[in-house]
């Protein structure tokens, strides 16, 4: 049933004890602070439309995609001042929770 | 999905009761996911009936849960996955924690079944039936068991065995967070809950997911008239930021709500490491245990040697010409003075210092004498436990 029985060690208060190290803890992604310039999708759905091009200059709260997402037509506005570097997707395309959409620069 | 349309009416009205039933807590509700007794799969709102029992069996390969099914998630997203590595029997088992036994064919699962139905009592009136006592099985050695080193591992299932009834130890969710160990044996032939800290796996830390499966059993035992034993041994709570982002305080609080909620007898014994806020949610006197015992290996501190010798004399060993050396000797002067059971017991936290091979006498004597603990808690609609 267990096919890892390996034992590492793990680190708790600067104490190392002697354990086995589950897939879950080993598997887990290290925290990386959220970057501004690059905007993921929040939910599973479809891009419905894209409003923006590349190399465009847009402003704070401006809308740069409608995702269609739960039976929502789902705007995705704009978090900062900027030019739109690229966008990673096209219309129509299917999208996952984290997909990157679009970066800005 | 043949069977879908009655099915899913059958399973309404099942639900209905069983919300009725586990809103009072009155029956034990016991259901098991299978081809020839149940939907297979069982998915979309059906599969709240499943989810509000109190156990759930699946079967390897047979046994599917699922809200959204492959095909939905296919269509919204384009993302194939198989109904087996979406919800089947492993998953549950495994990852999701939403069933408590596994079992590789329906034999197996009846089998379980059958032995879960002799722990449990018919209602919550009632006490669980008695059994004939036995002496454990010779082969599980308690005092060779736990290593005296605190950061070596072993397996506390054993130190279970060799404390109940024929060595008979009934492990539940036994594939799910399994860095803590729940499960029913006897004591002198009486039903008796186990929580048990596991140093085998992940140093026996309490994370979210083995806090949501310790206190879930703890509140089954109570809502049952189980007495519970824990049995402790870990490090404290596991760091991480996805740990602490994901809730740990909220789902660490389970554990010590249910604990302290709990009025069935509640019996403690201390195996080796009980630091910090770990120690307090372990079932410990400050959540109201009826009795704590304490093996002579037991360190009962705020955390392990290493780290609180590192805050404490932080200024010494900084100050030092030898720092290395310095932190050495600090972390021997701590482990002498508070490395051990007998700080704790000078406070009434422990009420007695035992040897391993006593800890079975001890605690079937406790469980006699709190036989008739009778806890009157004051009237309320109901608690709000950190859900």
């Amino acid at each position: 049933m267990n096919k890892d029985n390996k034992l590492g060690f793990l680190n708790i208060d600067t104490s190392l004890y002697q354990t086995r190290i589950s897939n879950k803890f080993q598997n887990r992604s290290p925290y990386k602070p959220a970057d501004p310039r690059i905007i993921l999708s929040f939910i599973p759905g479809t891009v419905l439309e894209i409003l923006i091009e590349p190399w465009q200059r847009v402003t704070k709260g401006e809308d740069l995609m409608i995702l269609d997402a739960m039976k929502m037509k789902n705007k995705l506005k704009c978090n900062m001042d900027g030019v739109v570097k690229s966008i990673a997707v096209k219309k129509g395309d299917k999208v996952s929770k984290g997909t990157v959409l679009l970066e800005l620069e | 999905m043949t069977q879908e349309v009655p099915g899913y009416r059958k399973v309404l009205t099942h639900l209905q009761v069983m919300v009725k039933f586990s809103s009072v807590t009155l029956y034990p509700v016991v259901l098991f996911l299978n081809s020839l007794l149940f939907l297979v799969p069982c998915a979309g709102g059906a599969v709240y009936s499943p989810a509000l029992t109190d156990f759930v069996f699946v079967v390897d390969n047979i046994s599917k849960m699922f809200i959204t099914g492959p095909e939905v998630i296919k269509t919204v997203l384009g993302e194939e996955i198989s109904m087996e590595d979406l919800g089947g029997a492993r998953v549950h088992s495994e990852i999701t924690g939403n069933a408590h036994f596994f079992a590789l064919s329906e034999e197996e699962c009846f089998d379980q079944i059958k032995k879960l139905i002799t722990f449990i009592p018919w209602n919550n009136g009632q006490k669980a039936k008695m059994f004939e006592s036995g002496e454990p099985k010779p082969e599980y050695n308690i005092n060779k068991i736990v290593p005296e080193d605190p950061t070596l591992p072993y397996d506390v299932k054993d130190v279970i065995r060799a404390i109940v009834d024929n060595s008979d130890f009934f492990e539940i969710m036994e594939l799910y967070a399994k860095n803590i160990v729940i499960g029913f044996g006897r004591m002198g032939g009486r039903t008796t809950g186990f929580v048990a800290n596991q140093p085998l796996e992940m140093a026996g830390v309490l994370d979210v997911d083995s806090s949501d499966k310790a206190a879930r059993f703890i509140r089954y035992c109570d809502a049952f008239n189980i007495p519970i034993i824990t049995l402790v041994d870990l490090p404290g709570y596991l760091p991480g930021v996805d740990q602490e982002h994901a809730g740990v305080i909220r789902h660490g609080a389970k554990v010590l709500y249910a604990y302290s909620e709990a009025t069935v007898p509640k019996l403690t014994v201390i195996l080796r490491k009980a630091y910090g806020g770990g120690y307090i949610a372990m079932s410990s006197r400050h959540l109201r245990a009826d009795f704590v015992f304490a093996w002579p290996s037991a360190e009962i501190a705020v955390m392990g040697p290493e780290g609180a010798a590192n805050i404490i004399f932080r200024k010494e060993i900084i100050s030092s010409a030898d720092p290395d050396g310095m932190r050495k000797q600090k972390v021997e002067e701590y482990k002498t003075k508070f490395a051990n059971p007998y700080v704790a017991a000078s406070r009434g936290y422990v009420d007695a210092v035992i040897e391993p091979s006593e800890t079975r006498k001890f605690l079937m004597h406790a469980i006699e004498v709190s036989e008739n603990k009778d806890v009157t808690m004051p009237h309320k609609k109901h608690g709000l436990p950190p859900f």
